[in-house]
């Protein structure tokens, strides 16, 4: 139930895409929104053959459409950044939360992004730069920033 | 690259340091100023968005329509105020804009990508100085959903990219403390079409580069840590952001553009009014935007400079 409060649960429509559908979380959403009589449809994603699937159906939805999304955090990149191209907003989505202590690192000096990190300063292994890991959060990378450190 | 004295918009109308919207509206409207170092730096936001596409232009294919709009609006103004210098003739749906400083014509069809090289608000931006960033208005929120930038202030336009006003100043210090963001962006939401802000926004760097993105922190910001005594008056340039937000009439969304300035120390210095206000609002300065503008790291010697400085003409002390 700590999930379903933070899900905006007044919108016309929700479309749930995820790698893994069966999620006990997201299928707890699904069962309310059963309950609530609201309008859902599921996506399973998988990269990258499902691409234009997922495009597609973002063009399909109405507005108001909200969005459910549950994948590796590769999966979840792709579809948030597609989803911001098609014109929806962070506030259009949920995204179920990775482990309270990991996050994901975009490296500020050489854009890589780090997964699963959770150290609050390494040195990027894409360009050799320390790093320190900020609370300045992404919604299009899915990650917080990684502040170069030159002491 | 130093801007002439004369061409500088010092910020400081205060004597202590103030943490304020400090916005102006203006009258005539306009998004961009042509100053004496335009064909300098536009030949530098050329080289730098060839080299470094990715880092300094970012957009969602859903901005084209307010992208046009924004390049009209700006190859207007510049043929309007600035006719010796550019022109912009429309026919029907084609449209010729001609940049005599340059040389250089442009010509495309309205709303048309296959008539331009580049994406409309990055067409734009090759002929002003400012950067460009588009805010999409929707859901009651600001986005960032275009932007060309090459003169960042320590900041990534590719990490910001898509994200919410609020999110893209998580890092201003009080943000989170203060409804103080939430007002800013309640005063651009009010903006009308046509009308245009400015305020000035101000910081201190090291040496004379205008272009120092996130991306590159490491080469410049390790010479805040070189700062001395001695060569404070060289090294440091006090830097202004004029920054203009311009509501655009046919799509709804803001234009905010940013027009950067660098001044040294030891030009400042030749103003003693100048300088003396500088003192009193480094002074003042709290600590955390100390931090956050980079100042921290060199204070005791740029404080001890101005003190000398500005000593003869002021008989007052320090604040703290």
């Amino acid at each position: 139930m700590v999930v379903i409060n933070r899900i905006n649960l007044n919108r016309s429509s929700y479309l749930a895409i995820t790698d893994q559908p069966d999620d006990p979380r997201l299928q707890s959403i699904l069962e309310e929104l059963k309950t609530r009589k609201k309008t859902f449809q599921t996506l399973v994603y998988s990269q990258p053959t499902n691409k234009v699937k997922l495009k597609k159906a973002l063009l399909d939805q109405t507005i108001g459409c909200y969005l459910l999304i549950g994948a590796t955090p590769i999966n979840v990149r792709e579809i948030v950044q597609t989803a911001l191209e098609y014109h929806f907003t962070h506030l259009d989505m949920f995204i179920f939360e990775d482990e309270p202590s990991v996050k994901h690192v975009f490296c500020g000096c050489c854009h890589f992004i780090h997964d699963n990190v959770e150290a609050s300063r390494f040195v990027c292994k894409n360009c050799g730069q320390l790093i320190e890991v900020s609370d300045h959060f992404s919604h299009y990378y899915h990650a917080v920033l990684g502040f170069p450190n030159i002491q | 690259m130093t801007t002439r004295i004369q061409d500088f918009p010092f910020p400081f109308t205060q004597d202590s340091y103030e943490y304020t919207n400090n916005s102006t509206q203006l009258d005539p409207p306009r998004c961009v100023t042509m100053t004496s170092g335009y064909q300098t730096e536009i030949q530098l936001k050329r080289n730098l968005i060839q080299e470094y596409p990715e880092r300094c232009y970012r957009s969602f294919h859903h901005s084209i329509e307010a992208q046009w709009e924004i390049l009209k609006l700006i190859m207007s103004e510049l043929a309007f105020y600035e006719p010796d210098h550019f022109s912009f003739r429309k026919k029907g749906k084609e449209f010729q804009f001609n940049n005599h400083i340059l040389e250089e014509e442009v010509r495309f069809t309205d709303r048309d990508l296959s008539s331009v090289d580049d994406e409309p608000l990055n067409l734009a931006g090759k002929h002003v100085q400012e950067d460009l960033i588009l805010m999409g208005d929707r859901d009651g929120t600001l986005f960032l959903d275009a932007g060309q930038l090459c003169f960042p202030s320590n900041w990534s336009l590719a990490f910001v990219f898509g994200l919410d006003f609020k999110s893209i100043h998580t890092p201003v210090p009080r943000v989170n403390q203060t409804d103080f963001i939430d007002k800013v962006e309640r005063f651009i939401k009010h903006i009308r079409p046509g009308m245009a802000w400015e305020r000035k926004n101000w910081s201190v760097t090291i040496t004379e580069k205008l272009d120092t993105p996130l991306e590159t922190f490491p080469e410049w910001g390790k010479h805040r840590l070189e700062v001395t005594e001695e060569n404070v008056e060289e090294l440091l340039h006090l830097r202004v952001e004029v920054q203009r937000l311009h509501r655009l009439p046919q799509t709804n969304d803001v234009l905010f553009t940013i027009h950067t300035y660098l001044l040294s120390l030891k030009e400042m210095a030749t103003k003693k009014d100048w300088l003396t206000r500088f003192f009193r609002n480094i002074d003042t300065l709290p600590d955390d935007i100390s931090e956050y503008k980079g100042i921290a790291y060199y204070k005791n010697p740029l404080m001890n400079y101005l003190e000398k400085n500005v000593s003869k003409g002021w008989s007052h002390g320090r604040h703290k």
